[in-house]
């Protein structure tokens, strides 16, 4: 189960770091598909909650007694502690560049695209550092 | 229907989330109180944000914020949050 959420995780995780590339890429030709794919984006930065919180709140625990015990302590303190609260975040900024993109903004989108595709890659980067922390004893 | 307002909305919502960070940090009862009305403090964070993220895009429709365009505005407030939650967390384990 835990390795099912974790990938759903990634995965969607991924997936706002890839689509907005793409929306970028596109948004000055006007393509057809960039409203319905920043729909998707907004969309799937909110369903990405869901295994997010299953980590955090279910499988995390043991991890983070592991984390705070051992060498490394500020992986937990600092990183997941930013981790977890920069997630909250990144539906807001998602919606945010949806919603400009769907409002025919596509010019002002711009920025809300890159700072998401930035934070959701920082995230990306954060949670392997968590891992490494978990490990190092 | 109303008009959203993505940047009073996105404003709101990014500061909301660094006071409520900060406070719960802060204040152990603040953050035993978050905890005890949604079961735990970050979903208890997730959904208040997210609450005035919806709420203040429907109701509070502004061009500008203390002067500035709101566009700006939205963009340094997010800015900021995002700094201010990494600063905060760095200076609580430091100190």
């Amino acid at each position: 189960m835990r390795d099912l959420v974790l990938y759903l995780h990634i995965i969607l995780g991924l997936s706002l770091i890839v689509f907005p590339i793409i929306i970028l890429l596109n948004l000055n030709k006007k393509s057809t598909f960039i409203k319905p794919l920043s729909i998707l984006v907004a969309a799937i930065s909110w369903i990405m909650l869901y295994p997010a919180a299953k980590l955090y709140l279910v499988f995390y625990p043991a991890t983070k007694t592991l984390i705070k015990a051992g060498s490394q302590p500020w992986a937990h303190s600092i990183i997941m502690e930013t981790k977890e609260h920069w997630g909250i975040l990144l539906p807001i900024i998602a919606t945010m560049a949806a919603g400009l993109v769907y409002s025919d903004k596509l010019k002002e989108s711009k920025r809300w695209w890159i700072l998401l595709i930035i934070v959701a890659a920082l995230i990306g980067i954060m949670g392997r550092v968590i891992t490494l922390g978990g490990m190092a004893r | 229907m109303r008009k959203f307002n993505y940047y009073t909305s996105g404003t709101a919502s990014s500061l909301l989330l660094a006071i409520l960070v900060i406070l719960s940090e802060l204040s152990k009862p603040f953050k035993t109180f978050l905890a005890s009305i949604f079961t735990h403090h970050w979903i208890a964070k997730l959904v208040i944000v997210a609450v005035v993220f919806i709420l203040v895009g429907f109701y509070y429709d502004q061009k500008k914020l203390f002067g500035k365009n709101i566009e700006d505005v939205a963009w340094y407030s997010t800015l900021v949050s995002l700094a201010v939650i990494f600063l905060f967390y760095i200076i609580h384990f430091v100190a």
